[in-house]
Formats: structure tokens, sequence, C-alpha cells
């Protein structure tokens, strides 16, 4: 495949275009060395296998140098196992590679150079970077550098790109392995027996060049470490991490944020003052109503998305940054392992899970990084089925806030949905069960400017996703209504609304909540305030909402992640289980006399 | 399953062979020690396969006990893919790994890294220990010496 690139291409795209490879095992602060060494910033993260997008940015490392930097997904060998370590290998090995930085933990060299011993039989000139010395220094190793270079022969850079130290001579040692004659290509795939006896040689350079100042001690995070994994510490620390992204995100965020945004900020401003100037501009009705009608442009669609969604994303995008930033996840998917193991998920899966509580849509993208098609295929439809996002996990929150029997009740019923349904798909679907293996990295104290430009880059990346969608959801459902289309949806829905106990009006937010999940919750939250929900069909209209088929943009990314056929499959599934499981809810609430 | 009585350990097919002559048969709920000729009730399923995991050693990190420091002398995964998995990992033989929890999930630890793995991954794992002598058979080539 990638190997049929002869030598011979053209030379001329060559020069135009070559590129500089970072290369490494996951975590060892690739994508912070990019940032450190192009200014553009990308996503920085403790998670084995975040960076799925391959990151480009420009190097100027002398003037006039047209050269390209390349961040790549982790690689830990050339002989690659998931999607994408194949897509790392395939860069490799393009023509246009003039450099191949190998950057590594220096605390851990003895498993590093492995690798390192691999990249330099593909060709291009290797430039060795041991990354994290502080952590290495701190944890008393010392690494003859010079000792390391004599025996590898190619540059060895020791960095910090948290202390931002070494980075000048990274990019001389750079420049300098520009002006290197290339080895000839190599054609041949890596075979086992290849990488288990470079790992054998690098066992015996590693101790050649590292030396052990001081005896290992624990140390204040290890201990603390100990503890996160601990299954009665680490669940009860799970607890107090779960109670903190609540308080954050569903208190601070969906009720504070929000009421202020919404009730002071658009109630009082911003719609007096639109709905005046638009009447004074414009005098026809049914412009008037496009704009600023009950589902207008801007006291619809622009209030939701910035008064609702955006404090809601923000706070989650903060909190998610936090937790990744720190090491925590692969800690929480050790723990988790084994209950994900029933619904035929491994400890791996909690990154999409967990990130599916913030964006549905972003979190289908990351079920990327699961290795079989089985798990993808089971991680996609609970993600679809039983996970709200953070918008409609808001919405809902704020509507069942001050009735705690209400959300015990709407998330005891959600997470058996999510267990049972889980439990059934792993039945049902074929496929060998899939290995759980991860990487625990040191808990780090996460840089508030990194978290900050995190949720910066994604909550800019969520907007521009988003913003487009409710306006245009905005003038879909205004054309709806003045064609007539939206009145005949609305009462065909609204048989079905009826029999699961909720009133007409329900059915509204129930068409909304095809455009977006969090459109259909916050059309319930207006319900709300007009005081047309009793206790128990709120709790109706949560839960089947929650269940509820997903919004366009995540289906859209299912089909095109696992194909139509299963998109569509599970669209299918969903759509009348939904109401099922809210009929159902319905019966045993009002059976059993239930008053909310 | 182990005889309640005299401690005696044997297969179920073992314990049904005085019963042939016996007029209840294969009907008969109860088995009978081979060594003594105690007849208890069969073992349920749930506790011979507790037993398995607890007692049979079967010289792989999955049956190491924490805190034992030792050196991985062979691999044999389940597949080609596993195999990929561990040299990936650095899993190795001649690889020292000292073995830190067990429960929710293995945690090794080599060098200054953790790693976290499954049952069925640490069971692929043999390692050395010092009551048993190293197998003569690992994966590639040697059991290097220290």
């Amino acid at each position: 495949m990638a190997n049929c690139h002869g030598p011979g291409q053209t030379t001329t795209q060559e020069t135009a275009t070559s590129t500089i490879v970072l290369v490494g095992a996951p975590n060892v602060g690739k994508s912070l060395l990019f940032h450190r060494l192009t200014g553009t910033y990308v996503t920085v993260s403790n998670y084995p296998g975040t960076t799925v997008e391959i990151t480009q940015g420009r190097l100027d490392l002398f003037p006039g140098s047209t050269l390209a930097l390349l961040d790549t997904p982790g690689l830990r060998s050339l002989l690659p196992i998931t999607e994408e370590e194949q897509i790392t290998k395939d860069i490799l090995v393009r023509d246009n590679v003039a450099v191949i930085v190998h950057v590594a933990d220096a605390k851990d060299l003895e498993r590093s150079l492995a690798l390192t011993l691999q990249l330099m039989e593909l060709g291009p000139p290797v430039v060795l970077v041991l990354n994290m010395i502080d952590e290495a220094q701190k944890a008393g190793l010392e690494i003859d550098r010079r000792a390391l270079e004599e025996k590898l022969k190619i540059p060895v850079v020791l960095t910090s790109a948290l202390e931002n130290r070494g980075i000048a001579e990274l990019r001389e040692a750079i420049a300098q392995a520009l002006q290197n004659a290339e080895n000839p290509r190599r054609t041949r795939d890596f075979s086992l027996d290849e990488i288990v006896e470079a790992h054998r040689r690098t066992r015996a350079i590693a101790s050649a060049v590292l030396r052990r100042t001081q005896a290992r001690t624990l140390s204040l995070s290890e201990r603390v470490s100990q503890l996160t994994v601990h299954p009665v510490m680490g669940g009860l620390l799970l607890v107090l991490v779960l109670w903190g992204l609540y308080e954050f995100v569903g208190v601070f965020g969906a009720q504070i944020a929000v009421g202020f945004l919404e009730n002071t900020l658009f109630g009082e401003y911003i719609n007096p003052w639109v709905t005046q100037l638009v009447q004074r501009l414009l005098p026809w009705a049914f412009l008037q109503d496009l704009l600023i009608g009950e589902y207008g442009v801007i006291t619809l669609g622009l209030r939701y998305a910035i008064a609702i969604i955006l404090p809601i994303v923000t706070t989650f995008f903060f909190a998610f940054a936090l937790i990744e930033d720190s090491g925590y996840l692969p800690r929480l998917a050790m723990l988790i392992d084994r209950l994900f193991k029933v619904i035929g998920l491994s400890g791996r899966a909690v990154i999409p899970i967990v990130l599916g509580f913030g964006c549905d849509t972003m979190a289908t993208l990351v079920t990327r990084t699961l290795e079989t098609r089985r798990e993808k295929l089971i991680a996609t439809f609970l993600l679809a089925l039983a996970i709200p996002c953070s918008a409609q996990l808001g919405v809902i929150l704020g509507l069942l806030a001050g009735h705690s029997l209400a959300v015990g009740i709407w998330a005891g019923v959600i997470a058996l949905n999510f267990l049972v349904i889980g439990y059934l798909t792993a039945k049902l679907l074929p496929g060998e069960r899939s290995l759980f293996y991860i990487e625990i990295p040191p808990l780090r104290w996460p840089l508030l400017s990194n978290l900050l430009v995190k949720t910066y880059t994604r909550v800019h990346w969520y907007l521009k996703e988003i913003l487009p969608f409710f306006l245009v959801a905005s003038v879909a459902i205004w054309l709806g209504q003045i064609t007539g289309i939206f009145g005949i949806l609305v009462n065909a829905l609204a048989v079905i609304v009826q029999t699961i106990g909720l009133p007409r009006e329900a059915a509204v937010a129930f068409l909304f909540g095809f455009f977006r999940r969090d459109y259909g919750a916050a059309g319930l939250y207006d319900l709300h305030n007009a005081g047309a929900l009793s206790g128990v069909s709120l709790v109706v209209a949560a839960v089947t909402l929650t269940l509820f088929v997903p919004c366009v943009a995540q289906f859209m990314i299912t089909a095109k992640e696992r194909g139509w056929k299963a998109a569509i499959a599970m669209a299918a599934f969903i759509f009348p289980y939904a109401f099922f499981v809210g009929w159902v809810v319905n019966l045993v609430l009002t059976t059993l006399g239930v008053r909310l | 399953m182990k005889c309640a009585l005299c401690g005696f350990e044997f297969s179920e097919s073992e314990a049904k062979r005085p019963c042939a002559s016996c007029p209840l048969g294969a009907k008969c709920d109860l088995v009978c020690c081979p060594n003594c000729g105690y007849q208890a009730p069969r073992e349920p399923r749930w506790l011979s396969r507790w037993r398995h995991r607890h007692n049979a050693y079967d010289g792989t990190l999955a049956a190491l006990r924490p805190g034992i420091e030792t050196e991985i002398i062979a691999v044999r995964p389940r597949d080609k893919r596993t195999l990929h998995k561990l040299t990936a990992l650095g899993l190795l033989p001649g690889v020292r790994v000292r073995l830190l929890r067990r429960f929710p999930c293995y945690l090794i630890e080599l060098g200054h890294t953790q790693i976290a793995l499954d049952r069925e991954l640490a069971s692929a794992i043999v390692v050395r220990t010092h009551t048993l002598t190293p197998s003569p058979s690992p994966l590639r080539g040697r059991g290097e010496k220290e």
C-alpha cells in the first residue's frame, strides 16, 4: 500500500512540501512540543489516542524555509495495531518526509528506544527527543546524552515542553539533520522478530546510558495515584469527581450562568431591543415572525445557542479538559473496565462515553479510538440511545431541579437502559471480546493556560458547528409553520405523545428534538415554565427525550463512521423504543400513585 | 473438585466410575470420592471456577500476588494481534515487571510506567517466580540471565 511509493517520484514536489514528522508513543507530550515549535495550538492531553486527526503547522527554522511540521497519533512500534497507528505509519513512509523527530518520555527510555531503532531503518534522518526531562530528573534518573548519541549515531535532545526547555536546541538539531544525507528508503514491512530484537538491543543501550542517582521513593502524586486506582477509594473519588462535575456544569453552568444570560441578558436587554428594532424596520408580519416570533431566528435560535447551550458546553469542556490533563481518564478506564466488559465494551470506551456527556456528536467521532468494530458499534449505539449531551443534560437537570426524587427516577431509568440494552446488544452482536490495556500516566497538575486554550478550541469548534444549525433549524421551523407541514407533523406526533401521558403541546418539543436533542429539551423547558407539565409527565418527558433519536448532526456522523445501514437501524430501533420506555415509566408511576 | 472429608482433589469423571454398578447410575446427583468413598453433592460450577482461578498456579502474571517483582520469561497470547499489542507495550521476555494490583484491573509497573491490563492479557504473560524454575520454552530465543 504505502510501500509502493518508489524513491523515484517527482523531486520538485518533494522539496516544495518537505515535512518534518513528530512521532512517539501516546502521552509523551508530542502535541505540546508541536505547539512550542510552531506556535499553533493543538489538543494536548494525557489520554492515549486523543490526537485522532493529524495536525499540521509551519516550522520556520531559518528565513525562507517552507517546512511543514506534522503531529501524528501515538505510535508504539512500526507494526501497527490500530487504525491510527496505521495512519502514522503511512505518513512516515511518504516521500516528502525530510526529518523524523522521535519524541520519547525520558523516564521511559528502556521502552522508547525500540521505536527509535525502528525509525532509523526507514531512511530519513532521525532526531531523538527525550521529553519530560524535568520529570525524569525528579525521579532521580540521569541520562548520559553524549553516550546515547554515540551509541545511536543520531542527535539526541533533552527537552521539557512543559517548562519550555531545550526547544532552541531541538530547532538546531532539526536544521542540522536537514543537511544530513538520507539513507536508502526501506520498503519492506517490519517483522515481529525484528521488533523483538529492537527491544532486546534497547535494553542493552539503556542500561549503558542510564544512571539512577537516588533510590525510588514514592512521591505525593504517586501516593494519590495509588488511591485513584484503589477499588474502594477510587470509587469514592469517582463519586467526588462526578459530584464536582455536576456542581460545576449542572449548577454553575446550567443554572446560574444560563439564568443570567437568558433572563437578564436576553430577557431584559437583547430581546426587547431587537423586537422594537424589527417592528420598526419591518412592517411585514411574516418576516417579523421569522426574526422575532415564537420560533424566530433571534428570539429562539440565537437565544438557545448563546444563552442555554454556550454556558453549559463551555463549563463542560473546561471540566473535561481538567480531567483529561490531570491524567484521570485512564484511571477511570481501569476502574470501570470490568463493568464495561458486561456490556461488550472495554474500559477504553469510557472516554467516548464520558465525552458523550459533553457532545454526543464529538464522542461518536472519538469511538474511532476503540479497537474492534463490535466495540465501536456498541459504543456508537449507546451514545445515540442513552447518553444525554451536556446541553440536553443541563436543560433536563434544570427542568427537574428541586425534585430530587424525579432526578433519581430519571437517572435510574436511563442508567438501567444503558446497562440492559448494552448487555443485550453485546449478546446479539457477533465478534470477539476486546482486550483492555492502557497506560496509566503520572498524575499531573494541569496548566491553566492549556485548559483555557483547549476549552476555547473546543467551544469554538462546537459553536462553528452548531450555530448555523440553530439558525437553519429556526428557519426550517418557520417555513414549516407557514406551509402547514409543521402542523401536520405535530398532530401526528401528538397522538403518540398523548398515549404516553404527555400534553399535546409536548409534541412540539419532540419535533424540535429531531433537529437537536437539546433543542427539544429546551422546548420542554418553555413548556414547564408555562406550567403545562405535572411532576410525573415531566419525568416521562425527560426520559423519553433523553432516549429519543440523536440530533441530526450526530446521526450524520454515525452514518459517516458506521455506515448508513447501521445508522438507520439504530434510529429505527430508538424511535419506538424511546416512546415505549416513556409509556412504561408513565404506566408504572401512575399505577404506583407516585406524586412528584 | 475437592473431597470434603479427606481433601483429595479429583475430577468428576473419576468420581463417576465407582457408581457404574449402582442402580441409581447417572440419575444420582452425588459424586463419590475415589480416595475415601465419601459421597457428596456435586460442586457448583462457580465454586470450581473460583477454585481454579485462585488455586491453580499457572505461572502467569494473572496468578501472581501483588507486590512481587519478577521477570517475564515468555508471552503466549491467544492470537497475533494480542502478540503485537504486548510487543508494542514492551511486555517481552527478559523485561522486569512488578504487579501492583489485581483488582479491579491488573496494574503492573515496568521502569517508570504503569500499565493496566485485563485478566486475559495478564494471563498471556508467563513470569519467573522464585519457587518455579523458568520454563525452557520462552517465546523467542533466550530467557536472559541477569
